[in-house]
C-alpha cells in the first residue's frame, strides 16, 4: 500500500489534479478537477462534473488504471506522480493509490517513493521543499 | 490540426516562469503517465515541442505507444485546453531527411534541440530548477484533436484556429 | 566484497578484451530487464562501473529497485561467474558530494562521466551491434556486488 504524506495531500486537496485515463489499448484523455479530499492515507476521492464523467467513464470501466499530477502551480511546486486505480462511485472518482513517483527535473527524477520507509519519504521532502502545501 | 496565436502566447509565458503543461502518455496494455514538462513551444502551428531531458516512462510509453495528451497546468487562466494527436522523440540519430507527421525532424532539432541556449531557464526558481539542462532530444506531439477540459464543457471540441 | 582477481583483471577498462556485461534489474514487481553494456570498468577491486547511456528501462527499475544482477558474455562464451548485488546510477546533476557505495558523484562523474574522453572510445567499439550512433552518457551505473554465483562457463 502507498501512503501519502501530509505534504502530498495539501497539494493535492489544496488545487486539485490533473487525472490521466486511458482505453485498454493506451489511449490517454484527461480530466482535471480544482480540488480532492483523502479518504484516507491511501485514497483519494475527486469530485467529478456530469460531463467530466461522460468523458472518462467508458476509460474507467475498461481500464481502472489512472496517473495523477498536483494540479495548477503544484505542477511545478509539488513535483509527484500517484498511479492507482480509479472507481466511480456517484459522482465521485475514488483512486486508491499504490504507486508514488518523484517528478522533479534531475537525477531524481521518476524516483519511486512508495516503496522507501516512510520516514524516508518524509525526509527526503523536507531536505527538499520548504512548503508543506499551496500558499494559503 | 492548425493551432493559432493565442496557443502560441499561453504555450510561452516567457518572463513569468514560463508556461507548465502536463504530457500524459500511456503504455500499449493502458497504464497511463503523466507529467509536468516546461520547456515547451507551439511549433509550425500544428505541433507542440517540449524539451526531452529527464522523461523516463514517457520514453518507454512513446517507444511501444506513440500517442499523447497535453493539458495546459499552469498558468491557466481560463485556458482549460487539453491537445491530443500522435507523439514521439525527435533525436540526433535519426536517418537524414527524416519526415515525422509532416514535420522535418532536422529543421525541428536545429531549433529546438537545444533549448537552454535558445531560451535560458534563468528564470526558473532556483528550488524547482533542474540541475543541468541535459537535453538529449525534443518530444513532439502532432495536435489533431483540441478539447477542452474544463469541468462543464470536458472532452468537447475546442476551436482554436 | 572483492571480485575474483581474474574477473577484476578482465572487466577493467584497461583490458584490451572484448567483453559485454550484461545487467539484469527488475520492477518490484518482478518483470526483469536486461541491459548489455560493452564498456565496465572496476573500482577497488570492488564495485563494477558501466556508462549509463540513456538505459531508459534500466533506470525505470532502479528508480523502484536496487537489485541487480550481472553476468559477462565474450566471442569465446560466457565468463563462469554472475554477480547479484544492488546497483544505482550517478548521474549528471548530482551534487557532487552525493554519494553511492562510498563513491562521491564528484568523483565518479570526474573520471567515468564522459567515458568516451577519458575510459575509451565508445564509437569506435570493435563490436558494431553494440555501438551507439550518437554518444551521450547520463551518468555512471555503479554495481555492488554481494554474492558471487560461480556458473558452469
Amino acid at each position: 500500500m502507498a501512503r501519502l504524506t501530509p505534504r502530498m495531500k495539501n497539494w493535492l486537496t489544496g488545487l486539485g489534479a490533473h487525472i490521466a485515463t486511458a482505453t485498454s489499448s493506451g489511449v490517454p484523455a484527461v480530466v482535471v478537477v480544482e480540488s480532492a479530499t483523502a479518504d484516507s492515507d491511501d485514497t483519494l476521492r475527486f469530485t467529478l462534473s456530469a460531463q467530466q464523467l461522460s468523458y472518462v467513464r467508458a476509460n474507467l470501466a475498461e481500464n481502472p488504471r489512472v496517473a495523477i499530477g498536483p494540479g495548477g502551480i503544484g505542477s511545478v511546486r509539488a513535483a509527484y506522480q500517484f498511479k492507482g486505480n480509479g472507481l466511480i462511485e456517484g459522482s465521485d472518482l475514488v483512486v486508491t493509490v499504490d504507486e508514488i513517483y518523484s517528478t522533479k527535473p534531475g537525477p531524481e527524477a521518476g524516483l519511486r517513493l512508495d516503496v522507501l520507509p516512510f520516514d524516508d519519504v518524509l525526509t527526503f521532502e523536507s531536505s527538499r521543499w520548504r512548503d508543506d502545501g499551496p500558499p494559503r | 490540426m492548425r493551432l493559432g496565436n493565442d496557443v502560441a502566447k499561453a504555450l510561452r509565458t516567457v518572463g513569468s516562469g514560463g508556461a507548465v503543461v502536463y504530457l500524459a502518455t500511456s503504455s500499449l496494455e493502458g497504464n497511463p503517465n503523466i507529467v509536468g514538462e516546461r520547456f515547451v513551444t507551439l511549433y509550425q502551428e500544428e505541433y507542440i515541442l517540449i524539451a526531452e531531458m529527464f522523461a523516463q516512462k514517457t520514453r518507454v510509453n512513446l517507444n511501444e505507444n506513440p500517442v499523447g495528451a497535453i493539458t495546459l497546468a499552469h498558468p491557466v487562466k481560463g485556458r482549460t485546453w487539453e491537445f491530443s494527436g500522435p507523439a514521439t522523440i525527435l533525436q540526433e540519430g535519426h536517418a537524414d531527411g527524416e519526415v515525422w507527421e509532416g514535420l522535418d525532424v532536422a529543421e525541428a532539432l536545429a531549433e529546438w534541440g537545444d533549448w537552454a541556449t535558445k531560451e535560458p531557464p534563468s528564470e526558473v526558481p532556483p528550488d524547482i530548477r533542474p540541475p543541468a539542462l541535459v537535453q538529449r532530444g525534443v518530444i513532439a506531439l502532432r495536435v489533431t484533436h483540441a478539447a477542452d477540459y474544463h469541468p462543464e464543457r470536458a472532452g468537447r471540441p475546442l476551436s482554436l484556429a | 566484497m572483492r571480485l575474483p582477481a581474474e574477473l577484476a583483471r578482465r572487466l577493467s577498462a584497461e583490458s584490451d578484451e572484448t567483453l559485454v556485461a550484461l545487467l539484469a534489474t527488475s520492477l518490484s514487481d518482478g518483470r526483469s530487464n536486461i541491459l548489455p553494456v560493452p564498456f565496465t570498468d572496476i573500482v577497488h577491486d570492488e564495485l563494477v562501473l558501466l556508462p549509463d547511456l540513456f538505459a531508459q528501462k534500466t533506470k525505470v527499475n532502479l528508480n523502484e529497485n536496487r537489485a541487480a544482477a550481472l553476468s559477462f558474455a565474450t566471442p569465446e562464451g560466457t565468463l563462469p561467474w554472475v554477480l547479484e548485488g544492488v546497483a544505482d546510477i550517478v548521474q549528471w546533476g548530482h551534487p557532487r558530494r552525493f554519494t553511492l557505495f562510498g563513491l562521491s558523484a564528484g568523483q565518479v562523474l570526474e573520471r567515468w562521466g564522459d567515458w568516451d574522453e577519458s575510459i575509451e572510445p565508445v564509437l569506435e567499439t570493435s563490436e558494431p551491434a553494440a555501438r551507439p550512433t550518437v554518444f551521450a552518457q547520463r551518468g555512471v551505473i555503479v554495481f555492488k556486488p554481494e554474492r558471487i554465483v560461480e556458473v558452469q562457463a
